[in-house]
């Protein structure tokens, strides 16, 4: 019981946040000089077409009315459609309505992210699991602390660093990878996944050094615990010991860093995706700021918050989850 | 179990001391163990050169205040040293073999199954992911005593033997869902599954409060008589090792300073420290063989490089801050280190 009131009360806070999000966001965009009429007609910005414009897109309308619109549409799934880019010239128009709708731009810059981030997660989980379980259970031996300072030394170089030297590395001096990845544009799945692979080891590396460092301080102090040494003196072996005794009780930190590391990756990916060319969502918002698109804005940053917001509300209930004292009250 | 504080220790060739009581060779041996921990970049020895044996199916206390080595010394037990801690010498026998020559894997066979362990916390010391039934099903099974349903069966009677209500339903409990006497029952059940040749009791009552104590004293009592165990009770507590104990030893800064048959040790302690400790016991009676109150505290980083308990000693001469105390005996399985035992009863007596 106690459990379905938590997840409702968080549920509705989590609505909240997100009404929070859309409003800040909207007036944030709003205060920004410029606007989107003279972003798009550049040079061409007579007046007059200005003002054709702006009509044209409701943009003469007083703000207060834009968002009221704006929110009623977006809760009934109509995101409006984009200022800027236009629809192709091949489908016949309907009237009134002359650019593409945020939806059919969104969708496939989503898929691609996710499909991202899902390959460096693949990566980083396992990876950071093992890496942080051997350098706290072997922290004597040489291999650990040589593993340890790699660790360490992940975290300390900023991501865009790690990019440009795989970039450098792999891409340029290697060539066994593209240095652009124009995933949209890809052949084959194989070739897909070469054009994945260095923003992904990327995002892994930036991720992992962080995830790793919380394991192991939750995986020390579990393994100086009452409850590690009694087990150990029960006689158990120390491969059951790790598994069974240390690392379910060590998790729980591991995973807030990994909450932690996947709200960074939303803001990770913009950087990502920047870097490696990589037509992703964030690579979408950078653009949409340029222009001053607010529909596109609005419709990535709730999809970027929605992520924010279900990632922490996942954790809590799979920490809740793990652990028999919140689970069972 | 009678409780008065003048019991005598059980009868039995036990009570009259000597460190083998059944003639053969004791089951345990510790000589000169000494156990460095890590003090920034240096080693600082936190057990010196402590020497005792127990005898099969005899109950050995060791007593002394926090930071004694206590537990450092019951660790060794195990060949088990905590993290920034190493044996810088002596040996640990057990049933003949030398436990500290040992790697982990092969004291593997020997921890939990021939000696085991009772620690002082018990809210800390079960597995917190797991259900308690499942901790001491996967002693038995690492053990190899039996396995699968069977050692569920046994589990749920050993729940009964340690006196769990329900024991069945208490198997599927986690441990924050037991009450601390309950978990401890559990660790107790734990550290009986496989029949060992010594338990070792680590301050096994010291965080339950007073009722569940006794009843836990009791129960132990029960299991020792039972089992003909042998027993390391560690306690700070001396009203209850003159309880449980057949011989007791007291420690003071990582040293052994008196051992002695329990009901000998009472009536006549030697050393100063032993005495202060006695006479901190709570009494009804007003008088006691000590009456002599502990002053100060022990502190480790201001050693003398003779007696350690000089500077807190009521008896101490300028001799005992320079010369080292070596363990002697004083009479028949009654040993002190301290050279100034044979006058200070005699002050003591002429002290109104």
């Amino acid at each position: 019981m106690h459990f379905v009131r938590v997840t409702g009360q968080r549920t509705a806070l989590a609505v909240v946040a997100l009404f929070a999000v859309s409003l800040i966001t909207f007036w944030a965009v709003e205060l920004l000089p410029g606007d989107a009429a003279t972003r798009m007609l550049g040079r061409e910005a007579t007046p007059e077409r200005v003002a054709h414009f702006q009509e044209q897109m409701n943009l003469d309308a007083p703000a207060v009315e834009r968002y009221t619109t704006w929110i009623t549409g977006f809760v009934q799934g109509d995101w409006g459609e984009s200022l800027i880019q236009a629809r192709p010239k091949t489908e016949g128009a309907p009237a009134g309505r002359i650019n593409r709708s945020v939806t059919d731009i969104i969708v496939p810059r989503l898929t691609n992210t996710l499909q991202l981030a899902a390959f460096a997660l693949v990566m980083y989980i396992p990876l950071s699991l093992m890496i942080g379980l051997v350098t706290a259970a072997y922290r004597d031996r040489t291999f650990a602390a040589g593993l340890s300072t790699l660790v360490i030394l992940g975290c300390a170089v900023p991501d865009f660093v790690i990019a440009i030297f795989l970039l450098i590395i792999f891409a340029v001096a290697l060539e066994w990878f593209p240095a652009l990845s124009l995933v949209d544009q890809a052949e084959s799945f194989g070739a897909e996944i070469r054009m994945m692979t260095l923003p992904a080891v990327t995002l892994t590396a930036a991720m992992t050094g962080f995830a790793v460092r919380q394991m192991q301080a939750s995986l020390l102090s579990v393994l100086n615990s009452d409850y590690v040494q009694f087990a150990t003196l029960k006689g158990l072996p120390r491969r059951r010991v790790l598994l069974l005794h240390a690392l379910p009780n060590a998790l729980g930190p591991a995973l807030r860093a990994t909450v932690i590391n996947v709200v960074w990756l939303v803001g990770g990916v913009v950087l990502v995706e920047v870097v490696f060319t990589y037509p992703g969502i964030g690579l979408l918002l950078l653009d949409a700021l340029r222009l001053l698109d607010t529909p596109v804005i609005l419709a990535s940053t709730m999809i970027l918050a929605s992520v924010y917001i279900l990632c922490n509300l996942g954790a809590d209930l799979v920490a809740a989850a793990l652990n028999p004292r919140l689970r069972t009250g | 179990m009678a409780a008065g504080p003048m019991t005598p220790a059980p009868a039995g060739d036990a009570a009259t001391g000597g460190p083998s009581t059944n003639g053969g060779e004791p089951l345990v041996r510790v000589d000169d163990l000494t156990v460095d921990y890590r003090n920034d970049d240096q080693w600082v020895s936190v057990v010196k050169d402590v020497s005792f044996s127990i005898g099969r199916g005899e109950t050995l206390g060791l007593a002394g205040e926090s930071g004694c080595g206590k537990t450092t010394t019951a660790l060794a037990m195990f060949g088990y040293n905590k993290a920034g801690s190493r044996v810088a010498g002596g040996r640990v026998t057990f049933d003949g073999r030398d436990l500290l020559g040992l790697s982990d894997r092969q004291m593997q066979p020997i921890r939990g199954a021939r000696i085991s362990l009772v620690p002082q916390n018990p809210a800390s010391t079960l597995t917190p992911s797991m259900k308690v039934g499942r901790q001491v099903v996967e002693t038995l099974e690492g053990h190899g005593v039996s396995s699968g349903s069977d050692a569920m069966d046994r589990t749920v009677e050993l729940f009964g033997q340690v006196g769990l209500p329900e024991p069945a339903e208490i198997a599927r409990r986690y441990p924050h869902q037991l009450s601390g006497g309950q978990q401890q029952r559990v660790v107790i059940a734990i550290a009986i599954a496989c029949r060992p040749d010594l338990i070792v009791l680590d301050e096994p009552t010291t965080a339950l409060d007073v009722t569940t104590q006794a009843r836990l004293l009791d129960l132990l009592t029960h299991i020792k008589d039972e089992s003909g165990m042998s027993a390391l009770y560690v306690s700070h507590n001396l009203g209850v090792l003159e309880q449980i104990c057949d011989r007791v030893a007291v420690m003071y800064a990582g040293e052994l300073i008196e051992i002695a048959p329990t009901a000998e040790l009472f009536n006549r302690p030697r050393h100063p420290y032993t005495r202060g400790l006695i006479a901190a016991v709570p009494r009804m009676e007003a008088e006691h063989a000590g009456t002599e109150k502990l002053r100060g505290l022990l502190r480790r980083d201001d050693l003398p490089d003779g007696c350690g308990f000089a500077p807190r000693c009521p008896y101490s001469r300028p001799q005992c801050f320079t010369d080292p105390q070596r363990l002697t005996e004083i009479e028949p399985s009654h040993q002190v280190a301290c050279w100034r035992a044979p006058d200070i009863e005699a002050e003591a007596e002429a002290a109104p």
